[in-house]
């Protein structure tokens, strides 16, 4: 894939404001033995193991083991995981100045490996670090909301005005309130830097660094290796099982397979063949504790965009209507292999706050769904013609012409480009090259709060940007408003309000078709004894709580 | 020095008049996809001590495969030996057909000093070959290994059948081809085959070929590939040495000059077939065998004029399959019904024994047309 | 000789250019941008054209060429990764030496096998062992790297166990965490690369071995050898292989250019860190000063490795030294 892995930071079953989770501290016990090596596999490089820098969802998985912050998830599957926690924070920040001003107060006791001390200043440096133009990070996107951040980004000041220290406490003060800033404070672009990396300011990113969780990076080989240490200096109360975290990187999914069958790796990171899982769920079972098969729901969606700047959708709901009745969500499910994912008619994810099982459409293909899509296209079809966009690699292909044949027992004759994946999303967000009526695209939140789904893909006011991910160029003012208004919600009133927008825009005026909520797929080798996966922390299972048998 | 075959029957053959080399009855088969060729087809012919055997013929008519022959050169070469009541052509045919190692196979006999080299293998073959009886090749341009210095080819040839030390062979080299007339020759001894011009490679190639003082070389159109002053030069070189060491001389040529230069016997092929033999004088003045006659008739004579030059008509048989009878019928002028029909054998002409010829004319219609022939090209010199 | 050698320099120099202009101008013509990646999923168009801006993308590309080509001359330097904005000239530095091992152990091992197949087999022309190397020649020609390469890999490597199926452990200075180094790792690591590697070129080379062999056997300075009386082997030794093997090594010239190309494919089944799957890797991420460097690599050794052996083969060949 030439494309920077999605990052999959997720899941906050309730809002992050409501809770009334006091502290991150009781780590769940966990058996199995202390010690010895845990080997992973990574497909390919990740981008930099620099906290302010990286950004690949595989690098993520390492950075979970490494980087200590205010804010974390904890390492356990249970509801309690799925809510951001204070983990370095000494409890949930005191938030004033209407929902602008956060803050911490820092727990004393963390150490960096190389003996320095976690302190406020620690991360009050971290976002300095991340705003400073000359580390060109990809996280200042999140950043922006931070008084002062803008400044710092325009090489007007070195230091975000916004970000106070005094003392064991640190204070936030946003430009305006962002109610799922909690949750973007457990990326790892704000992990506590010692002293020496905040003065280590290289857009190359700086590989040899001191960390503050459970593990830290003891070495790195582009391309070949990366390697995780335990922390000597940790007293947090995160596990850290193995000693070693070795990353091997460059296998394809073939040999990431073999060498997991054979136990020469524990963890196939970049994953295995598709076709091998089923057999591999009749063999150990699915989801048994500690089992070596798991498969757990990621926060993204597949879905087949409608472009509605173009003339057969637009201002055409009944058609778009149609398209969400005649499409074989099974089928296209099928084609990636077993527990691909499960199928979905709705924007929002299962598991993301605002979630609510609407069941507007068929998840099933059946004579009637097919004469209900018939009907409401009839009249609407317009010339009767559609482009489809997919990628040209993998399964994507096939799942196409899976459409393509729906579309056209409804009576929508499409013909089907195939691009490069990156081609694909790159030119569809231009209004300049997005000729296509219909677009298979996919999205994987960035963290886990609706406004990454809602607001990112479906407000109208961004699709005359050049580049922009609104591949529906979905512009209905009533929406707009809506869900503008719906960001600036917190708690249930956030849910309902997101909840109740997917619905009527799925009811009244459809911009996609959802099509599947894939699967995180993952296979151990037979020496591992302990697995906790949490999707909010991370895809795959923690790699701190990872174990030899 | 020393030659290295052993004392014995070596010593006592060299005494008297006897021939060095007798070849009897010498057939060679090659396989070939189109089927079996009898490239040497009965040929029988011996050279003395010292003398030289010229054997003349057309291109193709197994002059060279019967020298190839003696020593065992030819490509996969396979040898038998068939009793005398043996169906030589079936038996020939059969072996040659069932052996997968050889694609060629040769009978007969080919006595060298007391030995039968189609006998001879191994060892004792190698011995000979380079050290008792020494080739030389029509093209000097290839067949001298492009990759080593000439003198590295000369000391492969002194070590291969000398007892004697690297630098000695080295002084032995550059005395060769010092003594073949190659001018510089210590400096030049280091120089790769392309930097020598064709005379003076022949000249390399004669070097290596005596450099073992061989009591026979066999030159197999030494000077074809070599323009006209360069060819006298060289043939008067292999007559000096041979003079100066007693070497006999087989000259393969299709040349008649060349062969009345230096010849003492002459053995006309045609066809695989020994069609006349005698001495170089007698061929000359009394040819018997109207295949010579052409070649005569054909001869650039100094003295005669340009359309004096009478060719012998159409081409050689195809040795697949010869013609029945005398092989030389369909281009013979003097054909008639016996030709056709009957294999004619070399026999001694009446006057004179040794001469032997195949030809069924009489004695007196053979005698008329050859001097009709001689007289014919007498006076065109006179008259010129 | 000195004037051939600056011809053929600026003859490399020409085709340096050519290439890399070529490589620049296919860039261009993907419509993917680059600073959209390397911005991130997030990122807003003022992002975006921060980084085109930082990464020089917003000139027009005939300038970017220019300044590519000028940082080339004057700094040597191939420049900085888009992607994770690593030296490129590094990178390429720690590449190249896997890339060699593989390239140089399978040419030998290639040499081994088409050698002695070659050879055996124009000698003992429709033998049984001829036949069966023919068949050899047959299938390695045909089969695809890539099929070969996961048929071992999978056989040989996982099924059997005999070999590792994939990695690379370097002789010295193994980084650190690597659960292998030394020659022994590495050799061990490296037996099914080089496998894969050398079937298609020792079938190749065997069956021109075969030629050439039985070509050089029925040469005239060959008779001229055995009528001086050199016993077969000598003949075979140093009258026919010497002759023979002579294009053979011109072919090992020109081949080692088609052998990079080979070397994608292989890298990338075992995961070796070479340029072949450094260049793969950065056409995925659109990465072009990795992609341009890699090309600029590569078309220099191939110019230099093709330059030494022509030298080679004039100190071999006597005809062409003096010519």
């Amino acid at each position: 894939m030439g494309i920077k892995r999605i990052a999959l930071l997720a899941l906050a079953a309730i809002s992050v404001l409501s809770l009334g989770v006091a502290s991150a501290t009781a780590a769940p016990a966990k058996h199995g033995a202390k010690g010895g090596t845990i080997t992973v596999e990574m497909s390919s490089d990740v981008d930099y193991i620099d906290p302010q820098l990286s950004y690949y969802g595989e690098t993520w998985k390492l950075e979970q083991a490494t980087a200590c912050k205010l804010m974390n998830w904890k390492d356990t599957d249970t509801a309690a995981g799925f809510v951001p926690t204070p983990e370095v924070a000494s409890g949930l920040p005191v938030v004033s100045n209407g929902g602008k001003t956060y803050t911490f107060t820092i727990k004393p006791g963390y150490k960096f490996n190389n003996g320095a001390v976690v302190n406020a200043k620690s991360f009050s440096d971290a976002i300095d670090r991340l705003a400073n133009p000359a580390m060109q990070s990809q996280g200042i996107p999140f950043l922006d909301i931070v008084a002062g951040a803008q400044d710092v980004i325009d090489k007007k000041s070195k230091h975000v005005s916004g970000v106070k220290v005094k003392g064991n406490k640190i204070a936030i003060t946003l430009t305006k309130a962002a109610p799922d800033f909690l949750a973007r404070l457990t990326m790892p672009f704000f992990a506590a830097v010692d002293p020496k990396l905040a003065s280590s300011i290289d857009a190359n990113g700086i590989n040899d660094y001191a960390s503050c969780g459970p593990y830290y990076f003891a070495a790195r080989t582009p391309n070949r290796s990366i390697t995780l240490k335990r922390n000597p200096n940790y007293t947090g109360g995160r596990t850290a099982n193995a000693d070693v975290i070795q990353v091997n990187i460059g296998n394809d999914v073939d040999v990431e397979f073999q060498n997991t069958v054979k136990g020469t790796t524990d963890y196939p990171s970049g994953g295995i063949p598709t076709t091998e899982w089923k057999g591999l769920v009749s063999k150990y079972g699915l989801n048994k504790k500690d089992g070596r098969v798991q498969v757990k729901s990621l926060l993204d969606i597949r879905y087949l965009a409608m472009n509605h700047a173009r003339p057969l959708f637009k201002d055409n709901p009944q058609l778009a209507k149609a398209v969400n009745w005649a499409v074989d969500r099974q089928a296209f499910s099928a084609q990636g292999g077993y527990l691909y994912g499960k199928r979905s008619t709705q924007i929002l994810p299962p598991g993301m706050n605002g979630y609510k099982t609407q069941g507007i459409y068929p998840i099933k293909v059946t004579g009637g769904t097919l004469a209900t899509a018939k009907k409401l296209a009839s009249g609407n079809l317009r010339d009767g013609k559609a482009l489809m966009w997919a990628a040209n690699k993998g399964v994507a292909p096939l799942q196409a012409q899976l459409l393509q044949y729906n579309l056209q027992q409804m009576g929508l004759q499409t013909e089907i480009k195939l691009l490069p994946r990156a081609t694909q999303f790159t030119e569809a967000g231009n209004p300049k090259t997005a000729n296509y009526d219909l677009t298979v695209e996919r999205w994987g939140a960035d963290y886990s709060d609706p406004y990454d789904f809602v607001n990112i893909l479906l407000d109208g006011a961004q699709v005359t940007n050049p580049q922009h991910n609104n591949y529906a160029y979905f512009n209905v003012a009533k929406y707009n408003t809506q869900m503008r208004a719906a960001s600036l919600l917190v708690g249930d009133a956030r849910g309902g309000a997101y909840a109740a927008l997917d619905a009527s825009m799925m009811k009244n005026n459809p911009p996609w078709a959802p099509l599947v909520n894939s699967n995180d797929r993952t296979f151990l080798s037979a020496n591992v004894g302990c697995v906790v996966i949490n999707a909010a922390a991370t895809a795959g299972p923690l790699l701190n709580v990872l174990c030899k048998k | 020095m020393s030659a290295t075959i052993e004392q014995g029957p070596v010593a006592s053959s060299d005494v008297d008049d006897a021939p060095l080399l007798d070849v009897k009855d010498l057939r060679t088969y090659f396989k070939t996809e189109d089927g079996i060729v009898r490239a040497v087809d009965g040929v029988s012919f011996s050279v003395k001590p010292g003398e030289t055997l010229g054997v003349v013929g057309e291109s193709g008519c197994g002059k060279s495969v019967t020298m190839l022959s003696v020593l065992s050169l030819n490509p996969k070469p396979g040898r038998v030996k068939l009793g005398p009541e043996a169906d030589v052509d079936a038996e020939m045919q059969k072996y040659l057909l069932d052996s997968k190692k050889h694609s060629s196979l040769s009978t007969g006999t080919a006595m060298f000093r007391g030995i039968d080299l189609l006998q001879t293998s191994g060892d004792r073959l190698r011995q000979i070959r380079g050290g008792e009886i020494a080739m030389i090749f029509q093209d000097p341009m290839t067949s001298l290994n492009p990759v080593h210095s000439v003198g590295a080819q000369l000391i492969e040839a002194a070590l291969l059948h000398q007892d004697i030390s690297k630098r000695d062979a080295r002084e032995l080299a550059i005395a060769s081809l010092d003594d073949v007339g190659i001018p510089r020759a210590k400096q030049r001894i280091n120089d790769y085959p392309h930097q020598f011009s064709g005379g003076m490679r022949q000249r390399v190639m004669i070097a290596m070929a005596l450099i073992n003082e061989p009591s026979l070389l066999i030159a197999d159109e030494p000077t074809t590939a070599l323009d006209v002053t360069t060819q006298s030069q060289i043939l008067g070189l292999i007559r000096r040495l041979q003079e100066e060491r007693g070497t006999a001389v087989i000259m393969i040529t299709h040349d008649l000059g060349v062969i009345a230069e230096v010849a003492d016997e002459v053995v006309v092929m045609y066809a695989a077939r020994v069609v006349e033999r005698s001495g170089v004088f007698n061929l000359f003045e009394q040819p018997r065998h109207p295949y010579t006659w052409g070649l005569l008739g054909s001869l650039p004579h100094p003295d005669a004029v340009a359309d004096r030059l009478t060719q012998i008509q159409g081409q050689p048989p195809s040795l697949l399959n010869p013609p029945k009878g005398c092989r030389f019928n369909p281009r013979c002028s003097y054909t008639f019904d016996r030709c056709l029909i009957e294999r004619p054998e070399l026999h001694g002409a009446e006057a004179d024994a040794e001469h032997l010829d195949a030809c069924f004319l009489d004695e007196s219609r053979k005698q008329e047309e050859a001097h009709r022939l001689v007289a014919g090209l007498g006076r065109t010199a006179e008259a010129s | 000789m000195t004037r051939y050698l600056v011809r053929r320099l600026l003859w490399a120099i020409v085709l340096l250019v050519a290439v890399t202009f070529i490589t620049y101008a296919l860039f261009f013509l993907v419509p993917a941008d680059p600073a959209r990646l390397a911005a991130g999923k997030s990122a807003t168009t003022e992002d975006v054209a921060r980084v085109s801006k930082s990464l020089g993308l917003d000139r027009p590309f005939y300038i970017q060429y220019g300044l590519f080509m000028k940082k080339l001359v004057w700094e040597q330097s191939l420049g900085r990764s888009f992607s994770n904005r690593r030296d490129v000239n590094t990178m390429i530095f720690e590449a190249a030496p896997v890339t060699a091992a593989l390239v140089i152990g399978g040419a030998i091992l290639w040499m081994l096998i088409a050698l002695p197949v070659g050879i055996l087999s124009a000698l003992r022309p429709r033998s049984l062992l001829d036949r069966g190397a023919m068949i050899f020649v047959l299938v390695g020609i045909s089969a695809p790297v890539i099929w070969v390469g996961l048929l071992l890999q999978y056989f040989v490597g996982f099924r059997l166990g005999l070999t590792p199926n994939s990695g690379y452990c370097d002789v010295i200075n193994p980084p650190a965490g690597a659960d292998c180094g030394g020659v022994w790792d590495w050799f061990y690591h490296m037996i099914l690369p080089w496998t894969t590697f050398a079937i298609l070129f020792a079938a190749a080379y065997a069956r021109m071995v075969r030629a050439n062999v039985m070509d050089t056997l029925g040469e005239d300075y060959v008779r001229t050898a055995r009528a001086k009386g050199a016993p077969e082997n000598v003949v075979i030794r140093h009258h026919v292989l010497r002759n023979a093997l002579l294009p053979v090594v011109t072919m090992l010239g020109l081949d080692i250019g088609v052998a990079l190309g080979g070397a994608i494919f292989t890298e990338t089944i075992f995961n070796l860190p070479g340029l072949g799957r450094l260049a793969v890797n950065s056409v995925e991420t659109l990465d072009l000063p990795t992609v341009q460097g890699v090309v600029v690599f590569a078309t220099f050794a191939i110019v230099i490795i093709s330059l030494a052996i022509d030298i080679l083969y004039a100190y071999i060949d006597p005809r062409i030294r003096l010519a």
